[in-house]
């Protein structure tokens, strides 16, 4: 039927990308504007400031060379309900987005980036990446840049 | 010898040892010796700033709670030094918006924020080398297209 | 553990990293603190090493970019320099902390240090590594690390007395 559909296929090769263009249906849903509109803002006031929790946020910095207007992430340990209510919220703040890859294990995305619809001139971009050994820890960033996210994707997936 | 018991240190001493610490030779002994001297009250006016000096780097000893076993504690204190040789941004870096809360705890210290960030970046990197470029080729038409399928399909 | 893969894929290959410094920042001396500096860097960031295939890979690409920061941090001090000097009257970047406080003032001095010095007074005066444990870091010795840390200890002195008695 469709290409969605045949991950039945999939399934069966332990790795493999998986790559989604979702079309922003820009006239129906509202244009996410600012990141509190977003479902992971939730995310970050809620387990921000706990214990096995780091979060961070800069404003206006540069970072391995790359400007960033806005940078928010989240790394969170040893708490898998975390990681599942933060994949609820990507679900959600994935109807909007403007493009979807995600790293797939064994049928289940570990890695996901969302290029979300731009803020005015800012490129926006949620990460998110979940490892399970050896030791349970999953990474949420969010993103505001100036930069063609592409750009910072690449320098975020170049080969180590 | 009562002014040595009163101040801990007599000045000769002191001075001697203020002068190896700022040569880098004091030992860790040495320099609890100092510490311990530094921090008494009604000190003469000469001692002000190794007063201020290491009443700074003692007060910053004793704020982490989270004085926890070695092989944590490097990971909680990595960003401190690691990002500050990152991007030595001196006049422009250190805006009020930028922090980090690690274990509940916030954190202004932008070169420990920096390396915070470097951190979590690389934890974003390192597991995605699956990613191809084959993607990239799939052009924006095509794939409304497949959508549009999809959604007809879907409706029969 | 990850104490011995530093030690074991990092440290060998200094001659390596200090080459790429030399071939960016020229200056020899410029050189060696960069790799000192980018030495201390992986070392605080030992536990995240494991995860690359390459980590001596991953240590000449951050040798080439902390010295290309260097650089420009260079470049764009030499042109901060010019603009204070024209300032006329006292051009003390403290003044702007409301109440002299100490602790700011010192916050603020300290991260006001040259990046090699500022990593090891913390190392050495916060952290509470020993000498020889940054010269095994840093793969120099310990009269190396001395030197940095008079420098740094001294600094500080100078800039307090400096920006509080006005």
């Amino acid at each position: 039927m469709d290409n969605l559909k045949n991950s039945n296929d999939m399934r069966s090769i332990k790795k493999y990308v998986m790559f989604t263009l979702i079309v922003g249906l820009g006239s129906i849903l509202p244009t996410l504007q600012a990141q509190s509109d977003l479902q992971i803002s939730k995310a970050f006031d809620q387990y921000g400031e706990r214990k096995g929790v780091v979060m961070v946020e800069l404003t206006d910095e540069m970072l391995n060379g790359y400007d960033f207007s806005l940078f928010k992430s989240l790394t969170i340990k040893d708490n898998p309900s975390a990681a599942e209510f933060i994949r609820k919220c990507l679900l959600r703040d994935e109807v909007g987005a403007k493009k979807v890859k995600q790293v797939v294990t064994n049928g289940v995305p570990t890695s996901i980036y969302l290029q979300l619809p731009r803020k005015g001139k800012l490129y926006r971009l949620i990460l998110f990446n979940e490892i399970f050994t050896p030791e349970h820890k999953l990474t949420l960033i969010y993103i505001e840049s100036k930069n063609d996210t592409e750009d910072v994707l690449k320098l975020i997936l170049k080969k180590k | 010898m009562i002014i040595n018991m009163k101040y801990k240190l007599n000045f000769p001493d002191a001075d001697r040892l203020i002068e190896k610490y700022y040569d880098g030779l004091t030992t860790s002994a040495e320099e609890k010796q100092l510490k311990d001297f530094l921090l008494q009250r009604d000190l003469p006016e000469q001692y002000r700033p190794e007063q201020a000096i290491f009443g700074y780097f003692t007060h910053k000893n004793e704020k982490p709670s989270f004085r926890i076993p070695d092989s944590i504690r490097w990971v909680g204190v990595a960003a401190a030094i690691g990002l500050i040789l990152l991007g030595p941004q001196l006049f422009v870096s250190g805006n009020q918006s930028d922090y980090a809360y690690i274990d509940g705890i916030k954190v202004s210290d932008i070169g420990e924020v920096k390396s915070r960030a470097m951190a979590s970046l690389g934890d974003i990197s390192h597991s995605r080398d699956e990613v191809q470029e084959s993607f990239k080729s799939i052009n924006d038409n095509d794939l409304i297209e497949q959508q549009l399928d999809m959604f007809s399909a879907v409706e029969k | 553990m990850s104490q011995e893969l530093f030690k074991a894929e990092i440290l060998p290959i200094r001659e390596r990293l200090l080459h790429i410094a030399q071939r960016i920042l020229v200056e020899e001396q410029e050189a060696e603190d960069a790799v000192q500096e980018v030495l201390l860097k992986l070392w605080h960031m030992r536990d995240s090493l494991y995860s690359y295939e390459s980590p001596a890979a991953y240590a000449t690409t951050v040798t080439k970019n902390h010295c290309l920061d260097r650089l420009k941090v260079k470049n764009r001090q030499e042109s901060l320099d010019d603009t204070y000097s024209t300032r006329a009257g006292n051009d003390n970047p403290y003044l702007q902390l409301e109440r002299k406080n100490t602790e700011e003032v010192l916050q603020k001095i300290i991260e006001n240090l040259p990046p090699l010095q500022q990593a090891i007074i913390r190392m050495k005066d916060m952290e509470e590594y020993e000498v020889e444990e940054i010269a095994e870091i840093t793969g120099t010795n310990i009269e190396a690390v001395r030197v940095n840390l008079s420098r740094a200890r001294k600094r500080v002195r100078e800039e307090y007395i400096k920006y509080t008695r006005i």
